[in-house]
C-alpha cells in the first residue's frame, strides 16, 4: 500500500557552457544603417560626389568590422551553471545564479545570459518570457556571477534546457550569441501556488498516534510507556529523521534502516494530520492541489504536527492510492511538494 | 528563423550607458554640425546647440524629457520656420535645415539605445550633407572627428568600458580605475584603423560608371565663385580680396617666370568704352574656325618646333560657367567634350558643376613690352586676320569721346609720320599709362554707368583703377587707333608648390589684359597693369596688396618695401615654416582632389591598367568566350562585374585568412602547451611502428600490424619498450635509452639537460 514517489530528480549539478559555435545576425539597427547607406548611394551614383562613396564604404566596412567584433566578443567565454536551483511555486520566478567566466587576457563587457528561445518568442508573441540577465563586464581572467530570472506559471519540474549567452557589442548593429544544453538533470521545481490562506481549515482530526500507530508506522505501535529518555524500541526510517538515531547496528545485521525511539521523546505528543486528496472532492484537480499545498506548508508551520500525503496513484483514475507517509522537517516538506509538483506531469 | 530575424534588445540596456554615451554622441553631432552652419540660417544651429545642452542637463539632473506635447510643438515651430526663413522646398539648404531640426528634437526624446542609434546614424546624414556643398580634404579630415566621436559615441552606449557593476570580480585586484575612456577610446581607434584598410580597398575597386546619374536630380548648383561674363568697372573687384582656389595647374616641367604667367580664361571681343564684352565676334567663323576638341583650328595651330608646355588643370572650384583655364595660349586640350575656340579660348559644353581635371598643351605666348620683346616675327609663315574679323576687332562704340579718339590718333599719326613698326604705337600707349599719373588701386571709386563716359572720366580726370581698367581703356585706345585689339580676362600668377611641382590659382589673382594684333606677328600680349605697378605682375595680386598697404602707411618708405621685397622672395624663420607648411597641406589636398575627389571611371580604368586587373579581365573573357575581348562594352561589363567580384572576394579572404590565423594560432597555442618529452616520445613511437612494418615485408603487412599495433593510450612506455625490443631485437638498446630517458623526463626529477639527451636520442633513432 506504501509506496515512496518516484525518486527525485538530482537537483544538484554542474554544467560548463563554452561558446563553442557563435551565430550572429543583423539587429533591427541595420534598418537606419541601411537608409543611411542608401542615402550615401544615391549620393555617390547619382551626384558623382566620392567623399558620399568614402563615406559610405567607411560605413560599410564598419559595420562589417564591428561584426567581426561582435564574435571576438564571445569567443572562449563560459557560462558556468552549478549547485541547486531553489524551488518556487508557481507565479514566482526563479533564479538560477550562473558564473560567466572569462578564461582570456581580454575583459568583455555587455554580456546578456538568457534561456535561448525566450528572445526569439518575444518576437512572435510580442512578449518576453525571460528577462536576459545584463552582465556589464567581466575582467580579464576573472569571473562574474549573474543570475538569471525565469518566469513561471505552471507546476512540475522543468529541465533548464538551452542557456544562451549573447552580446551586440561593440556597435549594436549585429547580435552574436551562442547557445549549449546544460546537464540533462539541471532544472528546477515549480511547486503549484498554495491556495489562499484560510479559505480551508487544516483538517485536524486529532489522530493521536496510539489511535493510529498502525496506520501511520507500524512499528510505532509498540511504544507507548511515558517514562524518561529510556529506549522504547524502534522504527523504521522515515525521511527526515535525524542520523544519530538510526540504528545503524540494526543496518549491519540486514534488518533495514531503523529509528531508534526514546520514550519521553516530543515524538510521542506528535499529532498526525493526513492530507487527502480525496477530502477535496468538491474541487477540481489543480485547485486541489493548491489547497494541498497551502496545507502542507501550514502543518509544517505549526509544531508537533507530523503530516502525510494521500494522492491517488499518477493515473488518472482516482483509484490507486500514493501515500507518502506522515513526518515533518525540511527533506518532507520538500518530499510532499514535489509529489504535488510533479502529480500528473509525468 | 524568418520571423525572428533582426532581434534588438537594444532597447533593455541599461541607462547607465545612454548617460555615458550622451556626451559623445552630443559632441559628434556638433562637430558635423559647424562646417554647415555657414550655410544654414543662424537661429537653426544656435536652436540645435540649444537642445544638445538642454538634453545633456536633462541627463545630468536626472529630469523627464519633455511631454509628447511640447516636442510636437517645438517640431512643429522649427519646421515652419525653415519654411518661413527659406520657403522653397527644393533648396538642399531647406532639407539640410529640416534635417537639422528633426535631430535637435529627436534628442529631446532620446531615451532608449534604439533611439541613439537612430541619432548617430541622423549624424551621418549631417555629414553627407556637408560633403554636398565641399569635398575637401580639410573638410573630410574635420568629418572625421565626428566620425570618430561618433563611433565611441555607439560603443559606449553599447556597453565598451563597462564595468563588472553586477558582476562578482573575482580578480579584485586587476579593477580598472577612473573612467574607462581608454578602453573605449582604444577599441574607436581600433575599429577605425581596421575600418580604413576596407574602406580604400571598396574605394578603388568599386566600379564607377560613365557619366552621371539622375542628372536631373542634381541637388546642388554649386556656382558662386568666379568672375562674371563681362568686363565692367568692378566685375573683378570682390575677387581681388579673395583666397578662395581657383585651380591648380601641374607643371611637369617646373616653375615659370612669374611674368610669363597668364592663364586664359576666355576672350572679350565687344568694346564700349571702360567695359568689354563677349559678343559673337569670332562666333561666326566657327566653320572655318577650329572649334573642334580634337583638331586645334588653323589660327591658333602652330608650327612644329614651337615650345609646348604641358599642364595638367585641376578646377577645384566648380564655376558654373562653361569656360577653362590653361597657360596663355593653349595649343591642344585632351579630354573630350572640350572645345577650342578660334580666340584661343577653352570651353567645356557643359556648365562645370562639379571639379575637373584635364590636360592641356600651351604655347609661351608673345609679349609685347617696352623694349620690343620678341621682336623676330614667329616662326613659320606670318598669320594672318581675315578682313571681316579685323573690321569686328575695330569697332568702337559711338559713344566714344573725342579727346580719347585723338589721343590715339595722334600716337597713330606719329607712328606713319615716323615709318615705325605697329608696335609703337602699343608703346606709346603702355607710356601713356606708365607716365600719366595712373595709380594702381583696388579701390578706385565708381565710375559713370556709361562706359564710354566712364572711358574718359579714367583716362583724363580719375586714374585710379585695376587691371580691369587698364586693360579696357588700352584695348579701346589700340582700337581708336586702328589697331585690332580685343581683352583678356584670366589670372595672373599663382603660387608655385615646390612639394608637388604645381600652381595654386587663388581668385585674388583674377587678371585682364590687352591683346593687340601687330602685322606679322598675330596677337600680342600687352598688360597695362604691369607697367603701371611691376609688382601685381612679378609678386601677385596679394603681395602687391600688402605693398600697396604698407606704401599706404609709409608713405613710400622704400626701405620698408625693399624689406617686405625681400620677404617675400626669400622668408625666413617662421614665416618660412608656415610657408612650407601651407604648400605641403596645399600640395596634400591637390592629391586629395587628383585620388579621391576626382576618382571617376576613367581614372579606375588607368588605376586597374596599372594593377593589372583589365588585362587579366580580358584573359578571363577570352578564355570564357563571353565577350570576344574586343569589344569596349566587354570590357567595361568586366570591369564593373571585376570590381563587384573583388569586393566581395576581398572581403571574404580576409575573413578565411583571419579564420585561418586563428586556426594556427590555437593549433600553436595547443602545441607550445604541450610537454615537449611528451611529443618527442610520440614521435618515437611513430617512427618505430613505421620501422616494423618497414622490416616485415608488405605482402606480411597485415600480419606485422596485427603483430604490432602502435601504442594504445593504457600501454604504458616499459610495457611498449619490451614489447617493441622483442619486435625489433636490433634496436632494443636504443629502445632502452630512450625509454628510460623519456621515464626519468617525464616521471622521475630531470632537468634541461635530460630533456636534450631524449631529443638527441629520438633524433638518432630512424
Amino acid at each position: 500500500m506504501q509506496r515512496l514517489p518516484a525518486p527525485a530528480r538530482h537537483s544538484s549539478f554542474s554544467s560548463w557552457l563554452r561558446a563553442r559555435r557563435i551565430y550572429i545576425l543583423p539587429t533591427r539597427a541595420c534598418l537606419p544603417l541601411l537608409a543611411v547607406l542608401l542615402a550615401m548611394a544615391y549620393a555617390a551614383l547619382g551626384q558623382n560626389n566620392s567623399v558620399a562613396y568614402l563615406l559610405g564604404f567607411f560605413l560599410t566596412s564598419l559595420a562589417i568590422v564591428s561584426m567581426i567584433h561582435t564574435h571576438f566578443a564571445l569567443t572562449r567565454l563560459r557560462l558556468r551553471v552549478d549547485g541547486e536551483i531553489a524551488p518556487v511555486f508557481a507565479g514566482k520566478p526563479t533564479r538560477v545564479a550562473a558564473t560567466v567566466e572569462n578564461p582570456t587576457r581580454r575583459a568583455r563587457v555587455a554580456l546578456e545570459v538568457w534561456p535561448h528561445g525566450t528572445l526569439w518568442r518575444r518576437q512572435r508573441r510580442g512578449k518576453l518570457t525571460a528577462e536576459p540577465a545584463f552582465v556589464a563586464g567581466v575582467e580579464a581572467r576573472g569571473s562574474a556571477a549573474v543570475e538569471l530570472s525565469l518566469p513561471t506559471t505552471q507546476r512540475g519540474f522543468f529541465p533548464l534546457g538551452r542557456l544562451a549567452m549573447s552580446t551586440i557589442y561593440p556597435l549594436g548593429f549585429f547580435r552574436g550569441w551562442f547557445y549549449e544544453e546544460t546537464s540533462p538533470d539541471a532544472g528546477y521545481y515549480v511547486y503549484p501556488s498554495p491556495a489562499p490562506a484560510g479559505a480551508r481549515p487544516l483538517p485536524e482530526a486529532p489522530i493521536t498516534d496510539a489511535d493510529d500507530a498502525a496506520l501511520a508506522a507500524p512499528a510505532l505501535a509498540t511504544i507507548a510507556s511515558p517514562a524518561g529518555d529510556d529506549y522504547a524500541g524502534a522504527r523504521p526510517y522515515l525521511p527526515g529523521d535525524s542520523q544519530r538515531r538510526v540504528d545503524w547496528r540494526a543496518a549491519a545485521r540486514g534488518q533495514g534502516l531503523l529509528v531508534k525511539q526514546f520514550v519521553g521523546s516530543d515524538e510521542l505528543e506528535r499529532v498526525i494530520v493526513w492530507l487527502d486528496w480525496h477530502a477535496l472532492a468538491d474541487l477540481d484537480p489543480e485547485a486541489r492541489l493548491a489547497q494541498l499545498c497551502r496545507w502542507t506548508l501550514e502543518a509544517e508551520a505549526r509544531p508537533r504536527i507530523w503530516y502525510g500525503l494521500r494522492l491517488p496513484d499518477n493515473t488518472t483514475t482516482d483509484a490507486d492510492v500514493t501515500e507518502i507517509a506522515p513526518g515533518r522537517g525540511d527533506a518532507h516538506l520538500r518530499r510532499c511538494l514535489e509529489a504535488l509538483a510533479l502529480f500528473r506531469r509525468e | 528563423m524568418a520571423t525572428s530575424l533582426l532581434p534588438f534588445t537594444g532597447k533593455d540596456l541599461p541607462r547607465r550607458n545612454l548617460g555615458a554615451a550622451l556626451p559623445w554622441l552630443l559632441t559628434s553631432l556638433i562637430l558635423a554640425m559647424v562646417p554647415l552652419a555657414a550655410e544654414l540660417p543662424p537661429w537653426v544651429p544656435v536652436g540645435f546647440v540649444a537642445c544638445a545642452f538642454f538634453r545633456q542637463v536633462i541627463e545630468a539632473r536626472g529630469w523627464r524629457l519633455p511631454a509628447l506635447g511640447w516636442r510636437l510643438g517645438l517640431f512643429a515651430a522649427a519646421v515652419g520656420g525653415v519654411m518661413f526663413d527659406r520657403r522653397d522646398l527644393g533648396d538642399p539648404m531647406t532639407l539640410t535645415a529640416l534635417l537639422v531640426a528633426l535631430i535637435s528634437l529627436k534628442l529631446l526624446e532620446l531615451h532608449t539605445a534604439r533611439d541613439f542609434v537612430l541619432v548617430a546614424l541622423l549624424g551621418y546624414f549631417l555629414l553627407l550633407s556637408g560633403f554636398f556643398y565641399e569635398q575637401s580634404l580639410g573638410r573630410t579630415l574635420f568629418a572625421s572627428l565626428s566620425i570618430l566621436t561618433n563611433i565611441l559615441a555607439l560603443a559606449r552606449c553599447h556597453g565598451a568600458g563597462g564595468g563588472s557593476a553586477t558582476g562578482r570580480t573575482t580578480n579584485a585586484g586587476r579593477r580598472p580605475r577612473g573612467g574607462r575612456l581608454w578602453p573605449t577610446t582604444r577599441l574607436t581607434l581600433t575599429l577605425f584603423g581596421q575600418t580604413l584598410p576596407l574602406t580604400l580597398l571598396c574605394f578603388v575597386l568599386f566600379p564607377r560608371l560613365e557619366g552621371q546619374f539622375f542628372r536631373s536630380l542634381t541637388l546642388v548648383n554649386r556656382a558662386k565663385t568666379g568672375m562674371s561674363e563681362d568686363l565692367s568697372p568692378g566685375s573683378v573687384e570682390g575677387l581681388e580680396q579673395s583666397e578662395v582656389i581657383a585651380f591648380r595647374a601641374r607643371l611637369p616641367e617646373g616653375e615659370l617666370p612669374a611674368k610669363t604667367l597668364y592663364w586664359r580664361a576666355f576672350t572679350l571681343s565687344v568694346c564700349k568704352g571702360l567695359a568689354w564684352s563677349r559678343g559673337n565676334v569670332e562666333g561666326r567663323d566657327n566653320g572655318r574656325g577650329g572649334s573642334s576638341s580634337s583638331s586645334p583650328s588653323a589660327v591658333n595651330n602652330p608650327p612644329a618646333g614651337v615650345v609646348r608646355i604641358a599642364q595638367q588643370i585641376t578646377l577645384v572650384e566648380p564655376h558654373g560657367h562653361k569656360w577653362l583655364f590653361a597657360l596663355d595660349r593653349p595649343l591642344a586640350v585632351s579630354a573630350v567634350g572640350f572645345l577650342q575656340h578660334s580666340t584661343g579660348d577653352l570651353s567645356s559644353y557643359r556648365q562645370i558643376t562639379s571639379s575637373v581635371i584635364y590636360s592641356v598643351e600651351s604655347q609661351p605666348s608673345t609679349a609685347g613690352g617696352l623694349s620690343g620683346g620678341s621682336n623676330a616675327a614667329a616662326p613659320g609663315a606670318p598669320p594672318t586676320l581675315p578682313p571681316d574679323l579685323r573690321a569686328n576687332y575695330l569697332r568702337l562704340p559711338s559713344r566714344l569721346g573725342n579727346r580719347a579718339r585723338e589721343l590715339a590718333k595722334s600716337w597713330r599719326a606719329q607712328q606713319t609720320e615716323r615709318g615705325e613698326e605697329e608696335r609703337t604705337i602699343a608703346q606709346r600707349g603702355l607710356e601713356f599709362f606708365r607716365d600719366g599719373g595712373f595709380v594702381y588701386s583696388l579701390t578706385p571709386g565708381s565710375y559713370a554707368a556709361e562706359p564710354a563716359q566712364a572711358l574718359d572720366e579714367f583716362l583724363f580726370s580719375k586714374r585710379r583703377g585695376f587691371c580691369e581698367h587698364f586693360a579696357a581703356a588700352f584695348g579701346t585706345l589700340m582700337r581708336a587707333a586702328d589697331l585690332p585689339a580685343r581683352v583678356v580676362v584670366g589670372y595672373q600668377g599663382g603660387q608655385w608648390n615646390p612639394f608637388s611641382g604645381h600652381y595654386t590659382v587663388r581668385e585674388a589673382d583674377a587678371h585682364a589684359w590687352t591683346e593687340v594684333w601687330l602685322e606679322n606677328r598675330g596677337w600680342v600680349r600687352f598688360d597695362p597693369t604691369g607697367f603701371v605697378a611691376p609688382e601685381r605682375v612679378e609678386y601677385g595680386a596679394p603681395a602687391y596688396a600688402a605693398l600697396a598697404a604698407l606704401g599706404a602707411r609709409s608713405d613710400g618708405g622704400s626701405l620698408e618695401t625693399e624689406e617686405l621685397l625681400g620677404r617675400l622672395r626669400q622668408p625666413t624663420g617662421w614665416r618660412w615654416a608656415s610657408q612650407q607648411g601651407r604648400f605641403m597641406w596645399d600640395s596634400l589636398e591637390q592629391q586629395w582632389n587628383l585620388w579621391v575627389v576626382d576618382y571617376d571611371a576613367p581614372s579606375q580604368q588607368q588605376v586597374f591598367d596599372r594593377l593589372g586587373l583589365n588585362a587579366l579581365g580580358q584573359k578571363v573573357f577570352q578564355q570564357l568566350h563571353l565577350g570576344g575581348g574586343a569589344a569596349a562594352s566587354a570590357h567595361r561589363e568586366w570591369t564593373a562585374a571585376l570590381g563587384g567580384g573583388a569586393i566581395f572576394a576581398v572581403i571574404g579572404a580576409a575573413l578565411t585568412l583571419g579564420a585561418l590565423a586563428w586556426r594556427a594560432r590555437k593549433w600553436w597555442l595547443a602545441r607550445r602547451a604541450e610537454d615537449p618529452a611528451v611529443r618527442l616520445y610520440r614521435q618515437f613511437c611513430e617512427r618505430l611502428t613505421r620501422l616494423v612494418s618497414k622490416k616485415n615485408p608488405p605482402r606480411a603487412a597485415p600480419a606485422a600490424t596485427a603483430d604490432f599495433p602502435p601504442r594504445a593510450a593504457n600501454e604504458g612506455p616499459l610495457d611498449f619498450a619490451a614489447r617493441a625490443s622483442r619486435a625489433l631485437p636490433a634496436r632494443a638498446a636504443q629502445i632502452a635509452e630512450i625509454t628510460a630517458r623519456y621515464v626519468a623526463v617525464r616521471y622521475g626529477s630531470a632537468n634541461g639537460r635530460t630533456l636534450a639527451e631524449l631529443r638527441a636520442a629520438v633524433r638518432r633513432f630512424q
